[in-house]
């Protein structure tokens, strides 16, 4: 049923994605920052070690990020889709919360990156 | 002459409505079972066995046709009107390469897993110029793992289907 290049094409692609996975897994660290952006434009940037909740409001809605013992979560949010609220808790350096609707991106960085980011 | 040629319109248009009905019960079926990794984008791409189907038993504009309602039928139905857009950037990628893939003569394994690849793909790029945010790429590799996987499900199963109903067409 299946052909010879049918199954070569599978595996490389599985290989090529479990290795950019595992790549990704490995350069990750434990974050310092939260950095909120809106529509690519900075919003706010605020330590993970302070318990707090962020409204963020948008030309779209409002979303409400809320930090809590160093992890991140969307709270609440005005979208139709809810996908960002539903999004599990986020720790790690390059992880994300996303509300396309609003466009929306919640990311953690760590200090080197947040020198980078201001050099840029 | 002229009969023959209505009758294949006929048919036709009542394959057009069952399959329509098909895709978007399994749309249906798919929001009934949320599979909940905390990351968006993963699921299983049920109603892509649908767009499988047709693309190997009728032909990649029926094909495209039927899966262009389903997408507006079940975004109205279930969705909203941004998970249509949403659904429209990943469905177009998605159709794209498996209509290459077709072409080049690769089975229905390969070409459901590739479009179940693309359709992440085509998602993900969407979003990240929404955002204007580049570090949404992170993501990127479990999609593609999770679209590797539910596609390779899918294609198994549309294989499946289509030795069993091929006579119908």
């Amino acid at each position: 049923m299946m052909k010879k290049k049918d199954l070569y094409l599978i595996i490389s692609v599985m290989l090529f994605s479990v290795i950019a996975f595992f790549c990704i897994w490995f350069f990750q660290k434990d974050g310092t920052q939260v950095v909120i952006t809106v529509k690519g434009q900075v919003y706010e940037t605020v330590s993970l070690f302070e318990d707090r909740e962020i409204e963020v409001k948008t030309d779209q809605g409002m979303n409400v990020v809320i930090i809590q013992d160093g992890q991140v979560s969307m709270k609440e949010a005005t979208c139709p889709d809810q996908i960002c609220v539903k999004h599990s808790k986020i720790t790690k350096t390059g992880e994300t919360i996303v509300c396309l609707p609003h466009q929306v991106v919640v990311e953690i960085i760590d200090d080197q990156q947040k020198e980078i980011d201001s050099v840029a | 002459m002229l009969h023959k040629r209505e009758d294949k319109m006929n048919k036709r248009v009542a394959f057009y409505g069952m399959f329509v009905t098909l895709a978007l019960i399994a749309s249906y079926v798919e929001t009934l079972v949320p599979i909940s990794l905390g990351i968006p984008g993963v699921k299983l791409g049920l109603a892509n066995l649908i767009t499988i189907l047709v693309l190997y038993c009728m032909g990649w504009k029926d094909a495209l046709f039927i899966s262009s309602i389903r997408i507006v039928l079940a975004g109205f139905l279930f969705g909203n009107l941004f998970a249509i857009t949403y659904s429209f950037a990943g469905a177009i990628v998605s159709f794209l390469v498996m209509v290459l893939l077709k072409k080049l003569d690769f089975g229905t394994v390969a070409v459901s897993a590739m479009g179940g690849v693309f359709h992440n793909v085509g998602q993900i790029v969407f979003a990240v110029f929404l955002v204007e945010n580049i570090r949404l790429f992170y993501y990127l590799p479990v999609l593609l793992i999770s679209g590797i996987l539910a596609g390779l499900l899918i294609g198994i199963l549309g294989g499946h289907v289509m030795k069993r109903v091929s006579g119908m067409f």
